[in-house]
Parts: structure tokens; sequence; C-alpha cells
């Protein structure tokens, strides 16, 4: 039933390529700018970077259809971006003006786009997960093929609600893919000192959920994953548990010093697995050129900083912003 | 038992208060829940919505628990010795903001504060102002500002949630014969609204005017930094409230 970790190396075309390292590299400068902004002041109170997370959102998107959800935790920006959220919007709320997809109410955790089936950005740890298979739901009740990708982390794996919603989800057979990205640390905890069996994916043998481990540096690992468990959701086969092994190189968030891990440890990730160099690496090997990739950095680079431009100019909400979106007029 | 917020303690409420607050009462004696919550409660600055939530009217609700919310650094110490030694389940709040505010704090082998009893942080004879927690900065900054135009206000701090000092209270008002409460939570079913009915009962021929809230808007936390600003609370509020109910 369950599967084990893929261990066969993918490999994909050129054009294929060149997008996932797009997407990844959208990412991870629009996060690198975040960073400076929240430098300097321009964007306040928690920001969690996703940097070095960057394949497993891209990876999975790669394999959704239109109309497929995603919900998240507060490390969101990256699902975003990947689930086609605009860059200006995304930034424009992270410093909290009338531009931003949430008229800069909601802030970095607490963003949502309806027209991209992105069900947010949630706050509190694990309390998504239980959202993410009432989605689920709608779209088994609707009779669609859609599914819903419910993303949490490792420490968010330890909640009980992830495991009643196991439950439910299982017993009625519900389109989730449950997607565990394991960055190994939970705030400062590690994986080691705060789980007592520390395979996530396995958990879901208890409810009969099949699952597997994946490579969440290598985008194509993540791809080939997400393309076994759609297929699984969409044939009514009921959820499916992705436990992807990653690694955030930055602090939990903008205020986290991160010295419950050396230096080292995140250096040699870097070096050895960084996901981005590793579609660099095979785009060369498959005739990519060196101008041709710096083409495509100095493009992002132009998105990203007409992002920040944008999330700057975009004037506060108005006041009476205080007083709308609190219940719906009936 | 320490919350990294009592945001995040809503996971555990069921055990907070359908477990710690009431065992002592279904058992009928036999057992009871000595244990001490406590982190940090309220806004902090720009963390918006599911972290920006002020709980204390909402435990200061439920029998069987006390709930404590100290301002000053000497009240949190003795509160928090007094929560320790008590045999019940104890609500210690505390507040993000106030973690970096410095006071000074007695050098005593023992130093506790019993539960239950408000301090009057000043003594003023026109107006009684009521606050508690991170309120308490914004209370007393406007008590300052009202002295400078003449007008004199008394400063209660309660600390201590439930049980609540309500005699101190009443007894400031019936001298300022006027009352303003100042309160970081929302206003709807808030402490203020308690507050405000028990001096009714118990002062009401005492009142020059109607008992004024300053509290947090009816509004979930906005993360915008303008939209932050006037959603919470503020020492205008209060000097506003003043002028109100002294007619001035």
């Amino acid at each position: 039933m369950a599967a084990r970790r893929a261990t066969k190396k993918q490999a994909a075309p050129k054009e294929e390529l060149l997008k996932y390292y797009k997407d990844m590299l959208l990412i991870r400068r629009f996060e690198e700018k975040a960073g400076q902004l929240y430098g300097m002041g321009l964007i306040g109170g928690f920001c969690h970077l996703y940097i070095g997370q960057e394949a497993v959102v891209v990876g999975l998107e790669s394999v959704a259809i239109e109309g497929d959800k995603r919900i998240t935790t507060y490390r969101d920006h990256g699902h975003m971006l990947a689930c086609g959220m605009d860059a200006n919007g995304v930034m424009a709320e992270l410093t909290g003006r009338i531009g931003g997809y949430s008229k800069g109410k909601g802030g970095s955790m607490h963003m949502f786009s309806k027209e991209r089936d992105f069900y947010g950005g949630h706050g509190i740890v694990g309390a998504n997960v239980p959202l993410g298979a009432g989605l689920a739901f709608s779209d088994m009740y609707k009779g669609n093929k859609n599914v819903t990708f419910t993303y949490f982390g490792d420490g968010a794996a330890n909640q009980g609600q992830v495991y009643e919603t196991y439950n439910m989800a299982e017993l009625w057979k519900l389109p989730v893919i449950f997607v565990i990205e394991n960055n190994q640390y939970a705030m400062g905890t590690s994986v080691k000192r705060a789980t007592k069996s520390s395979s996530f994916w396995e958990r879901g043998t208890a409810f009969s959920i099949p699952g597997e481990q994946v490579d969440g540096m290598d985008v194509l690992a993540v791809r080939a994953a997400g393309q076994k468990a759609v297929k699984h959701c969409r044939a009514g086969k009921g959820p499916y548990i992705l436990e992807i092994m990653t690694y955030r190189y930055r602090g939990h968030s903008m205020s986290d010093p991160a010295k419950y891990r050396t230096r080292d440890e995140v250096q040699k990730i870097r070096e050895e697995r960084d996901a981005i160099e590793q579609v660099r690496g095979r785009l060369l090997d498959a005739g990519a050129t060196e101008a041709e990739l710096k083409a495509i950095d100095k493009d992002i680079k132009d998105v990203v900083n007409a992002a920040a431009e944008f999330a700057k100019e975009s004037p506060e909400p108005d006041p009476s912003e205080l007083w709308t979106d609190i219940t719906v007029s009936a | 038992m320490e919350f990294m917020t009592w945001n995040f303690a809503m996971q555990a409420i069921d055990q907070i208060i359908n477990s710690a607050a009431k065992t002592l009462y279904m058992s009928g004696g036999q057992m009871g829940s000595p244990i001490v919550f406590r982190g940090p409660n309220g806004a902090a600055a720009r963390v918006a919505a599911q972290h920006s939530q002020d709980y204390a009217a909402w435990y200061a609700s439920v029998p069987g628990l006390k709930v404590v919310q100290p301002f000053s650094a000497a009240d949190a110490k003795g509160l928090l010795k007094t929560a320790i030694r008590d045999p019940n389940p104890v609500v210690f709040l505390e507040n993000e903001i106030l973690y970096g505010r410095a006071f000074d704090v007695p050098k005593l082998d023992d130093f506790t504060i019993p539960f239950g009893k408000a301090r009057v942080w000043r003594e003023g004879t026109d107006v009684t102002l009521v606050s508690w927690g991170i309120g308490m900065s914004h209370t007393l900054e406007a008590a300052d500002e009202l002295a400078k135009d003449g007008v004199s206000a008394e400063v209660i701090d309660l600390r201590t949630l439930r049980p609540l000092d309500m005699a101190t209270v009443i007894e400031s008002v019936k001298k300022t014969n006027r009352c303003v409460t100042v309160e970081e939570a929302w206003p709807v079913a808030s402490l203020s609204d308690h507050i405000g009915s028990e001096i009714m009962r118990e002062a009401f021929d005492h009142l020059d005017a109607p008992v004024l809230k300053c509290t947090g808007k009816d509004v979930p936390m906005p993360y915008a930094a303008n939209l932050e600003k006037l959603a919470l609370t503020s020492v205008k509020e209060v000097i506003d409230a003043v002028r109100a109910v002294t007619y001035r």
C-alpha cells in the first residue's frame, strides 16, 4: 500500500526545466527582496521566508490543473507566487497597502486569492489542515476531479487535529493531498528533539492513507511524486500523503537568529543540494547557455524590483477599511 | 505551563475551561487542578488578526479560574509567586510590549501580592480611571496629560481580573462620581461592561455621568500600520472620554 522513497533520477526536457528554473528563481528573489524591505522597516510583524524550499511548491504546482485548490500555513509567499498570483499584490500585502491581496488587512501570514484558488495563508500551526479537508469535501460533493493541496510543516504534523483530519479524509475518500514540508525545524526545535518517530508519512498507514517521502530539493522528484498523488486523488481513491524533505536557509521568521543549528549545516545544504542550482546544472547539461540563464535572472530581478516599487507606492488602506469585511451583508 | 502566546492557547481552550476550571466542582471538591497557564496576551506589533487578541474578558468570565494580568514588573513577580502557590488553575496574562519596559522591582526574599487586590497608582478627585495590563500605559499617560489641564484623575490598576476588586473601584467612584475604563479587548461583552454594570448597581446615586469605556475596536486586528493604530485604544481616546464625563 505505502510506497517506498523514490530513488530513480527523473529527467525532463529543456523547456520544462526552464519553467521550473524561472518559477523557483522568482520565489527566491522575491523573498530576498522581502527580507530587504523588512530590514528597511517597510514590512512589519512576522515575515517567514521560503528560501530553500522553492522546489516543493514549484514541483507540485506543475501537476495541478485549473480548479485545484491550495491552502497553507504562514510561510506562504512561495505558494502564492507558484500558483500564479501576482508578485505586486503579494508584496503590497507584505507592506500593508491597499494594492495587496487582502487590501493590506491580512499581512504576510494571512493572504487569499479566490481567483487562483488559494485559500490562505493561516497563522495558527496545524489549523489549516482540517480546512484543507473541507475544501476537498466541496470538490467531492460537486463531483469534479479537482484536488486540494494541503500544506503544513513538521511542527504541525504533531498537532492532534491533523490526525482527526486524516481519519475523516480517508473515511470519506476526500481528494486531498497532505503535503508535509519537513524542513526539519519546528521554529527552533529540530525534528529529532520533538518527534519520537521522525517519519511523518508513515503515520498515514494507521488510517490506511498511502504516502511517501520525497527529496524536496529535487523539483523533478517532487513533480514525479505529485503526479502519483494527484492520480490517486483524481481517481476517487481518497487522500495521499507526501512528506517532502526540504530545508529553509533563513530563520523561522525575520526575528529568529537561528542559533539552534550551525552555519556549516546550512552552508552544506546550500552548496550540495540547492534546488535551483540542481536545475541550473541540468539546464546547462541540456544545452542552455549562461547568457540565456543570465537573461532570465535579469527578467526576474525586474519583476521583483517592480513589485517592491509597487508595494512602496501603493497607498495605505483608507481608514474606513477598518470597518469593512467583518460580516457579509445579508 | 507556558504558551508562546495566548493566541495559540485557543488550541487548548477546552482543556483550560472544561478540564482545569471545572474539575473541582464536578468532583464535588475531591480533586482540582493547581496549574498556572502563562504567556503574552493581546496585540504585539503588526502581527495581525490571528496573533493579536486580548483574552482577558473570555477567561475572566469562567468560574473555577483565577485570572491575573499585571502591568508593572513588581506586580508580575509578586502575582506569579502567588499564582504558583494558589491551589487553583490560574490564567496569567502577560504582554509582549510590556516585556520591553523597565520598572523597579523590590528586592525581597519572598515578595508576593495577594489576588483580588487592585492597586491605586495615583489618587485623584475628578474621575476614576480603571484599567489593567497594557491598558495602564495609556491610562497613566492620559492622567499625566489631564493633570496639566487641572483634571485630577484617580488611576486604579485591577491587577487581578478574577476575583475582581470592585470594592476599591466603588470606593473611588463614590469620591470622584465619574468613571472611565480602559481595556485592550473588543467592546462587546467586555470586562468594561461588567465593571460599568457593577458601578451602576453599587453606586448609581453617586454617578454624575455615565461610565464610559475605551476599548479596542469591534473588528479583527488589521495588519496595515495605519489601521492597526486605529483598532487599538489610545491616550487620546482616554482623554476625550474623561473630558466627556467631566463635561470639560
